[in-house]
């Protein structure tokens, strides 16, 4: 098994409970989520982003509207939807739960 | 000197080298048909490509007026092969690529003899590519089927008449399932050049 797989594998789940997240707090256009993702060194290649929020949109997660950009093309903001932020609060406390699961066998694993 | 062309990138005119161009054509390309089955596939590329020319405008500002070929290669490392993209999480799909030139579903398989790789009239061969092993165990299993049944060599002559042999590059392509477009062929013409170069330096060598 490779390590840098494994990685890539954990942090792709990861990802899309991060992006959930981050527009929960503040709408944003793509660049912006590549930024903050790469920002937590949570990135390898920016184009995973693009494929996840086409799919959070599909399954009526996130919506968008376009916005005018000063030089540029009109910008996509991704918001979080109702659907999405229930979601988002289930992912929450699922991810506690993990943490503090995982937490529990990485710390005892001698005493099984 | 070099040629410059324009390119519209997500409505952003852009000078870019000849040279840079290709390789960003054919990475686009390859991103294209790597989203082509996927739910709101033209939506991914559409980002993807409105990131590019953000990235492209970023660069201009800092140096130069013409894209070149370090900034195309930049933006693939940055970016990253379609492989790599994959929203592996993905259940609607959940089909998995080998590499960046198989598309997801199977293309329609063709028999074919193969003309490439044969012995006698490259019946096993094709029939190896058609159902995906390795041509040795199916000659394996026509010689084994020679000695315990004679009747074998009619049943390999019959096949060699009805079973057409791969011509084109389209037929080529079809015999090993893989789908008919431009980066495939692009590959299969490759591949052709690099064997004729090899057969050339065999000659050359034993003349």
């Amino acid at each position: 098994m490779k390590l840098e797989n494994t990685k890539a594998q954990m942090r792709k789940g990861i990802l899309e409970y991060c992006i959930l997240s981050l527009l929960s707090q503040k709408e944003a256009y793509a660049s912006e989520i590549i930024q903050a993702l790469k920002n937590a060194k949570l990135l390898v290649v920016e184009g995973t982003v693009y494929p996840l929020l086409t799919r959070l949109k599909n399954d009526g997660l996130l919506t968008y509207r376009w916005e005018e950009s000063t030089g540029g093309p009109p910008r996509k903001y991704y918001l979080v939807t109702a659907l999405g932020q229930d979601f988002l609060k289930e992912l929450h406390s699922t991810w506690t739960e993990l943490v503090a699961s995982i937490d529990k066998i990485t710390t005892n694993a001698g005493n099984l | 000197m070099k040629k410059t062309l324009t390119a519209n990138i997500n409505g952003i005119v852009f000078h870019i080298d000849e040279d840079a161009y290709y390789k960003l054509s054919r990475y686009l390309e390859r991103i294209k048909a790597h989203f082509r089955h996927e739910h709101g596939g033209e939506e991914i590329v559409a980002g993807i490509e409105g990131r590019i020319a953000e990235m492209f405008q970023e660069r201009k500002k800092s140096h130069q007026q013409v894209v070149n070929i370090e900034d195309v290669r930049e933006v693939i490392t940055q970016l990253g092969e379609p492989a790599e993209m994959s929203d592996d999480g993905n259940e609607s799909t959940g089909r998995r690529e080998t590499s960046d030139y198989s598309s997801e579903d199977p293309a329609p398989k063709q028999l074919f003899r193969d003309p490439d790789n044969k012995y006698i009239g490259g019946v096993c061969s094709g029939l190896a590519a058609y159902f995906n092993i390795d041509p040795t165990w199916v000659r394996l299993l026509f010689v084994l089927l020679i000695f315990a049944a004679g009747s074998t060599i009619l049943a390999y002559i019959i096949l060699w008449i009805v079973i057409p042999k791969a011509i084109t590059t389209a037929d080529r392509l079809s015999m090993r399932g893989e789908r008919i477009n431009i980066s495939n062929i692009e590959k299969s013409i490759r591949e052709d050049l690099r064997d004729i170069k090899r057969n050339l330096e065999d000659l050359s060598k034993k003349a």
